[in-house]
């Protein structure tokens, strides 16, 4: 028989008419299970920060605000050697992407791993917040050193934003790989070293590089970052991290 | 309520750490024994999401729990088989964070946590922070941010380790008081613990369910196999290595009772015991050396 001739038979045979009653116990069914079932509050993002500033945003914060009174006063100190802005900008800028270092991978150091991502709230979207909050220090701070150092957008360019971003780039990179937050914490401040020193010496010959290689620069750093962010956010080597080897 | 577990697997690499574990969970509490690297811990850590299985899937009244994703693990309380903390947490700090991860309301958080630290004796230590405390005490905390979310699903890995024998006593009583209408599961080397308060057991080895059902159904498989012999101390090494020794209990007089399992009577003057879930457990794992057998 074929499939059209089966379907058609199928529609053509009498259905039965539905009981109401049956369907009235069906409904009373459905409205007390649904009623029985337990309600899922709405947590959305504020609250999300706000719970989490106390325990792990406000320490940032409190390190950031720190750096930010560095960056005002050695910038401040630096203004009669103008030669020295442009360096002093620059550490200021790499000083800023190692603040948050210190708090990043703190569950998994502290074994809390397992107990936060079993808690209803994803643990993306506890990420998500943390970094959104050091993100938002990390601007306060870069754009503090850009104003202060005075000058236009390509010093900006080439003494705070590429700095800053392949100081982030790097010490994330790493902090996955070499796995303990101190040496990506020395890997970045030798970096922010070896910058400074180049920045100090040579600072005309830096201005001469050529606008689309310090974004190129830049480019690639955000890149770099993004892969390594979205591993954090993921929860990417987690079954590594508890002890489980392919 | 159940929980369904269908055919769950997890491998790495070469390596099954559970291999096609199929079992349905009902309210009351589960007991999940087997030895070191039986796979208890991998299994507990698929069912609350942490690891994703490598195949099979977990269903709590139907649905998909991994589809359900925040409203499961709403549902659920998870205490780890090794606890951290953030060092410069206190009690009160480390509950109030996890009630946020939660996501229970302030006010609410804050009548659990009184709660919970009656009922866990943590009331005096509530200001103090979590590294100074003892072992056991530290286990209390983990247990209570378990039960925080007052979850209708509990899995508990190893939550007596470091408690001492009261603690271990109310600690039991709680459970058995808590798993009404709820589903808990406990993994735990202490057979005891689950004894007393496990309505079902499921017996864990090599990754798989080797047997499951009330403690009453687990051991007919050692009925007829515990024994007690009473023999003097000089015999004792040559039993241990005869036997599975259960336990042994210094009489006086120069005789020692030892409970061993065995196929039958060995040991002269050997008596029937009662069989009780620890026999069961070294039963099913007697080809398991302990370390100081090599």
């Amino acid at each position: 028989m074929k499939s059209v001739d089966i379907i058609s038979t199928l529609r053509s045979l009498p259905a039965p008419e539905p009981d109401a009653g049956r369907m009235r116990r069906t409904l009373r069914l459905c409205r007390a299970e649904y009623r029985a079932r337990r309600p899922l509050r709405r947590v959305g993002a504020w609250e999300l920060m706000r719970r989490q500033l106390r325990f792990t945003i406000l320490p940032v914060w409190a390190l950031q605000g720190a750096l930010l009174l560095f960056i005002c006063l050695a910038l401040g100190a630096a203004r009669p050697a103008e030669e020295l802005i442009p360096a002093s900008a620059s550490l200021a800028a790499e000083l800023a992407a190692l603040t948050a270092l210190p708090f990043h991978s703190r569950a998994r150091r502290y074994g809390m791993e397992e107990v936060e991502a079993a808690a209803r709230l994803s643990r993306a979207k506890l990420t998500l917040a943390r970094l959104g909050a050091a993100a938002v220090g990390d601007a306060v701070c870069v754009a503090a050193a850009a104003l202060l150092s005075g000058g236009g957008w390509y010093v900006t360019l080439v003494f705070v934003a590429t700095p800053f971003l392949l100081t982030t780039a790097v010490s994330l990179a790493a902090l996955s790989r070499a796995g303990g937050v101190y040496s990506a914490i020395c890997l970045g401040a030798l970096m922010a070293l070896g910058y400074y020193a180049a920045a100090a010496s040579w600072s005309f010959d830096m201005l001469r590089i050529s606008p689309l290689l310090a974004a190129g620069i830049c480019l690639a750093a955000i890149a770099a970052i993004a892969v390594e962010m979205y591993a954090e956010i993921r929860g990417n080597g987690m079954e590594k991290r508890l002890g489980y080897e392919y | 309520m159940n929980i369904e577990i269908q055919n769950l697997t997890k491998k790495f690499g070469k390596k099954t750490a559970v291999d096609s574990v199929s079992l349905t969970l009902t309210p009351g509490v589960w007991g999940l024994i087997g030895a070191n690297g039986a796979g208890k811990t991998t299994l507990m850590r698929m069912l609350v999401g942490i690891l994703t299985p490598t195949s099979g899937r977990v269903l709590c009244d139907g649905a998909d729990t991994r589809e359900m994703g925040e409203a499961w693990r709403d549902m659920l309380g998870y205490l780890p088989q090794s606890f951290g903390y953030y060092p410069e947490f206190s009690v009160a700090d480390y509950l109030d964070y996890m009630a946020a991860l939660k996501g229970l309301e302030k006010k609410a958080a804050r009548r659990k946590i009184a709660e919970l630290c009656e009922i866990l004796s943590l009331t005096r230590v509530y200001k103090n922070k979590i590294k100074k405390l003892s072992g056991g005490t530290q286990r209390r905390v983990g247990i209570a941010q378990a039960m925080l979310n007052d979850p209708r699903v509990l899995i508990l890995d190893e939550p007596t380790s470091g408690l001492d024998p009261g603690e271990r006593v109310r600690f039991r009583n709680l459970l058995s008081e808590f798993a009404r209408g709820r589903i808990v599961l406990i993994s735990t080397h202490i057979v005891s613990d689950v004894e007393y308060i496990a309505a079902e057991n499921a017996v864990m080895k090599a990754g798989r369910i080797i047997d499951a059902g009330t403690t009453a159904e687990l051991l007919r498989a050692v009925e007829g196999r515990v024994f007690t012999a009473r023999i003097p101390e000089r015999e004792l090494e040559r039993a241990e290595s005869a036997v599975r020794v259960v336990s042994l209990k210094n009489e006086g007089g120069g005789e020692t009772l030892v409970r061993y399992v065995a196929e039958g009577p060995l040991l002269p003057g050997s008596d029937f015991a009662e069989p009780r879930l620890e026999d069961l457990y070294l039963w099913l794992f007697r080809d398991e050396r302990r370390q100081d057998d090599v």
